[in-house]
């Protein structure tokens, strides 16, 4: 007990490390990147990757994955962006999509929950169909939202004390579901159908609801950070959340949550948001070419991705032992 | 009796769809005949060679992801090679560029238990940055003839569209070698029986990692030749080559009737499900739907097809019962 528990405090400790050693090293090697505007830029962008990150995190709990929250990115953005050109009052613009989110999030949570078809390929189609329908609606153009209020919510100066919405938004929604997480049953079921849907059943629960449940959250939370990304440009398109799935993927697998299930949280969750956005935004800074920060931000994310399972291979292996003594 | 014929539809509910889609293709199309050629002749054959991969892959009880980015790279770099006019050690290194990613996927996969989906698709996101990385946009053209007779030549000729074509020719050959590694030799069988059951069939003494492997580095090597092919009807090596690969060849497999759970069907099946996409992207064309409808319909069919693989089994499971 008490050696997991010391484990624990350093693969946060070794976040922490690898954070400020990439802070050290990007403010040699990139002038101004330690600048006010700078750093609170970088905060804006750690939420919207946060706010994704916090329900793929919920999700990889119950050992599924999401891969379709970068299209419903690209798909509310469209369609309230849409909405806003045509002259929809915000607040109907806003719910219209988030209720994209929903619906997809069902869709998935019904093939996946109730179906049982394989997670990985159903939010794999989910992917193309949630893409294939914001290409389909904008026509393949750029939509144009042309309002006030949705510019007022993403505009630089639209700041409250001192932090930016978004980072209010982010905080808010974090906030929020590390209480449902570690207070709530909700959050507790979570974690004994992560850590075996077997024993969940026999034990009695309905496991089908928490997969609904999970999917249907992580589409609403990609929804909303399809729409503060829209509302940042004051514009929407069919490519604006692509690969956001697998730096959330990336965000949460750095945060230590593995791909079983079951263990895991949201704190680590905000350390691997602060790190994958720290890389990407340094990157940007050094002047390096995006297509090269495509590779490197790939290869980071895939080392991390070797390291997570050969640790779980490691961790499942001495399981196995200590049931044997 | 009736149990007996419905059981005979559930088998052959992909032929059906075939059957179904050429003929609503065939009305709507000005000259049936000659629709009916072209996309058997020079639409069919390109997406046929890398479907097998998958099919192997999924046979294998995985995915493959990278494909579309495998084919992009390794034409790229073979086709580097044959603008200066060394056509056939151009296409040996594509291959083997191919061959090598492959390798990468299968030593993730089976060495380090990473797990199909993620290993592939991180490869594909890595593969296809490169690319981008090292084309920057740029498009490589002008291929000697020779090179281009691979794709634009024909065996038999009767007219313009009337013909047996070349890749017809090619992906007919490659596909009866995989059919025959399939069906009759000990790989084989292995691959079928590590899609089954990876753990029993480790316990009988195959080597499943490299049964894995070899999967893998078949598949790479089978998205480099469609690259190839494409580069040659194309005349051109471009960045954005086979963006489309990985979701058109899942959708051509599950439809064909090879489930997601691994060890069952095969490549007869792919060859069924290849005609069905290309024959309902034909007849998207001919109905005049936008093509920016066709990623939301392959979205869709992946779904059913998933759905009707479950359903067929649970059905075949119940009829074997009574």
């Amino acid at each position: 007990m008490k050696k997991t528990k010391l484990l624990k405090g350093k693969e946060g400790l070794g976040l922490l490390v690898g954070i400020i050693v990439l802070f050290i090293f990007m403010s040699i090697f990139a002038d101004n990147f330690l600048s006010l505007y700078n750093m609170h830029n970088l905060l804006k962008d750690t939420s919207i990757l946060l706010i994704v990150a916090v329900g793929m995190t919920l999700v990889i709990l119950v050992a599924r994955i999401d891969m379709s929250v970068g299209s419903t990115m690209s798909l509310t953005a469209i369609v309230t962006t849409i909405l806003l050109r045509d002259g929809t009052h915000i607040v109907p613009a806003i719910i219209a999509g988030i209720l994209c989110g929903v619906l997809i999030g069902l869709l998935n949570g019904y093939l996946v929950g109730v179906q049982k078809l394989n997670h990985w390929v159903t939010t794999f189609a989910t992917l193309s169909l949630g893409k294939g329908l914001a290409l389909v609606i904008c026509d393949g153009q750029i939509i144009n939202a042309n309002s006030d209020h949705l510019k007022a919510i993403g505009h630089n100066s639209s700041v409250f004390l001192g932090l930016h919405v978004f980072i209010w938004i982010a905080a808010a929604i974090f906030v929020f579901m590390l209480y449902v997480l570690n207070k709530t049953k909700f959050g507790y079921k979570l974690y004994s159908v992560g850590g075996s849907e077997q024993t969940a059943t026999l034990a009695g629960m309905k496991t089908s609801t928490s997969y609904i449940s999970v999917y249907i959250i992580s589409g609403v939370l990609a929804s909303i950070a399809g729409i503060l990304l829209a509302s940042k440009a004051n514009n929407g398109n069919a490519t604006i959340g692509d690969g956001y799935e697998f730096n959330a993927i990336a965000t949460v697998l750095i945060g230590g949550t593995p791909f079983a299930g079951g263990r895991g949280g949201l704190t680590g969750t905000l350390l691997g948001a602060v790190l994958i956005s720290t890389l990407k935004n340094g990157l940007r800074f050094i002047g390096i070419t995006p297509s090269l920060q495509f590779v490197i931000i790939g290869v980071v994310i895939l080392i991390v991705i070797i390291v997570d399972v050969v640790f779980n291979e490691r961790r499942k292996l001495e399981e196995i032992r200590r049931v044997e003594q | 009796m009736k149990k007996k014929i419905w059981a005979h539809l559930l088998r052959n509910s992909s032929i059906i769809l075939l059957i179904v889609i050429v003929i609503v293709a065939s009305l709507n199309a000005n000259d049936p005949v000659e629709n009916f050629f072209t996309v058997m002749m020079s639409q069919a054959p390109f997406m046929l060679v890398y479907c097998l991969g998958m099919t192997l892959a999924i046979i294998r009880g995985g995915l493959d992801l990278s494909i579309g980015s495998v084919a992009a790279f390794s034409s790229y770099i073979g086709a580097l090679l044959i603008i200066e006019g060394y056509i056939v050690p151009g296409i040996i290194t594509a291959i083997a560029i191919g061959a090598a990613i492959g390798l990468f996927n299968g030593v993730l996969i089976s060495k380090i238990n990473v797990h199909p989906f993620i290993a592939t698709c991180g490869t594909n996101w890595v593969v296809r940055g490169l690319v981008l990385f090292i084309l920057a946009g740029k498009k490589i053209f002008g291929f000697p003839e020779g090179f281009k007779l691979i794709s634009t030549g024909s065996i038999v000729r009767f007219s313009n569209t009337m013909k047996i074509s070349n890749p017809f020719v090619i992906s007919i050959v490659i596909f009866l070698i995989v059919l025959f590694v399939l069906r009759k030799t000990v790989l084989g069988r292995q691959i079928y029986s590590v899609g089954a059951n990876p753990d029993a069939t480790r316990i009988t003494g195959v080597d499943t990692a490299i049964v894995t492997t070899i999967v893998y580095i078949m598949s790479g090597m089978l998205a480099a030749i469609a690259g190839i092919l494409y580069a040659a009807v194309l005349d051109c090596a471009e960045p954005t080559i086979g963006y489309e690969y990985g979701l058109m060849s899942i959708a051509a497999t599950l439809i064909g009737g090879t489930p997601l759970s691994g060890g069952k069907g095969g490549v007869a099946n792919t060859v069924v499900g290849v005609l069905i996409i290309v024959f309902l992207n034909n007849a998207l064309a001919v109905l005049g739907i936008s093509h920016l409808w066709q990623q939301a319909v392959f979205g869709i069919i992946i779904i059913f097809a998933a759905l009707i693989n479950r359903i067929k089994e649970r059905q075949l499971m119940l009829l074997e019962m009574y």
